[in-house]
C-alpha cells in the first residue's frame, strides 16, 4: 500500500486548514485506512481528538510530527491509504515546504475575503516552486466559510479563476456545526442530522480530490 | 459575472503583479529607505496639561 498524501496549507490563519483537515480525513477514514499527521505547533487537531467521548473516539488517529516531515510521511505511506498533513499557518518553515514535497495534492482553504485572496497570491507562488521538486504535485484552492446570500462570496469563483491553481467546484459553508463539530471531538459525519449538509460537502470534495 | 466579483478578480491581478515585482527587486540592490529620523516630525501643538 502506498498513501495518497494530502497537505491542507494556507499561510493565512484561521482560512479553516484544521476544519477541512480533520473532517476531510474523517471522510476519507470511510473509505480506507487514514492518518492525520498535525504539522502545527498549535496542536489543534490532536486537542480536537482529545475532546472525542470513550464510547466514540475520532475515526482518524492523529500523530505530532516537528521533526523531518518527508521522512515521517514516507514511513506512514506504508500502512495508511490516506494521509492528511495539517500545515501550521506559515510558509516560512521548512515544516511547510517539507510538507509539499512529500504530498501529492495540496488543498487550500481560502475565506471569501479579499485579503484572503491576495495572501494566497504568495503561496501559490511558492507552490509553483515546490513542483520543482515534486512534479507529480497538484493543488486546489477550496473556498470555506462560503455565504451564499454574500456578494463577496457569489464573486469568488471569478476572482479564484484568476490564480493558476484551480478551484475546487465544491467548496464549505459557513456553518455552526464546523464549529460544534470541534468541541465534541468529532467529524461533521458522525452528528446525525446535524452534520448531514456539511458531510454532503465534504463529501463531494473527496470526491473531486480523490 | 457580478460587479464585485470582476473588482476581487481585478484585486487578485494586481497583488498578482505587485509579487511578481517584488521577486524580480529582491535580488537587485534597493535603495537603503529613508531612516525614521529623517522625516519631520507633525508638528501638533499640545493641549494636554500635565498635572504637576
Ligand atoms: N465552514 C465553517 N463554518 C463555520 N466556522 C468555521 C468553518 N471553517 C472554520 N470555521 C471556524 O473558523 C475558525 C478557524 O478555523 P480553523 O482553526 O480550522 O482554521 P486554521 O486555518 O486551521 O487556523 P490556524 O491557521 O490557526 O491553524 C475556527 O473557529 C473554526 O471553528
Ligand atoms: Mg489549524
Amino acid at each position: 500500500m502506498s498513501a495518497k498524501v494530502f497537505a491542507v496549507s494556507n499561510q493565512k490563519g484561521g482560512t479553516g486548514k484544521t476544519t477541512l483537515s480533520m473532517n476531510f480525513a474523517a471522510g476519507l477514514a470511510r473509505r480506507g485506512r487514514t492518518l492525520v499527521i498535525d504539522a502545527d505547533p498549535q496542536g489543534s487537531a490532536g486537542q480536537w481528538t482529545g475532546l472525542a467521548p470513550d464510547n466514540r473516539p475520532f475515526p482518524v488517529s492523529v500523530i505530532a510530527v516537528a521533526g523531518n516531515l518527508a521522512r515521517e510521511v514516507n514511513r506512514f505511506r506504508q500502512d495508511y491509504q490516506y494521509v492528511v498533513i495539517d500545515c501550521p499557518p506559515t510558509l516560512e518553515t521548512e515544516t511547510t515546504r517539507l510538507a509539499m514535497s512529500a504530498s501529492d495534492t495540496i488543498l487550500i482553504p481560502v475565506l471569501p475575503s479579499p485579503i484572503d485572496l491576495w495572501a494566497s497570491v504568495r503561496l501559490a507562488q511558492t507552490i509553483e516552486q515546490a513542483k520543482l521538486g515534486n512534479p507529480k504535485l497538484g493543488a486546489y484552492l477550496v473556498i470555506n466559510q462560503l455565504e451564499p446570500r454574500n456578494a463577496l462570496s457569489r464573486g469568488m469563483q471569478q476572482a479564484l479563476a484568476e490564480f493558476d491553481i484551480p478551484s475546487l467546484k465544491g467548496g464549505l459553508r459557513r456553518r455552526a456545526v464546523y464549529r460544534t463539530s470541534a468541541i465534541e471531538g468529532a467529524s461533521v459525519f458522525c452528528l446525525g442530522k446535524r452534520g448531514e449538509a456539511a458531510a454532503q460537502e465534504i463529501e463531494s470534495i473527496i470526491e473531486e480530490v480523490i | 459575472m457580478s460587479q464585485i466579483g470582476s473588482k476581487l478578480a481585478g484585486s487578485v491581478r494586481q497583488a498578482k503583479a505587485q509579487q511578481a515585482d517584488k521577486t524580480t527587486t529582491e535580488t537587485t540592490p534597493v535603495k537603503p529607505a529613508t531612516k525614521r529620523e529623517d522625516v519631520p516630525l507633525p508638528s501638533i501643538p499640545s493641549r494636554r496639561v500635565w498635572p504637576d
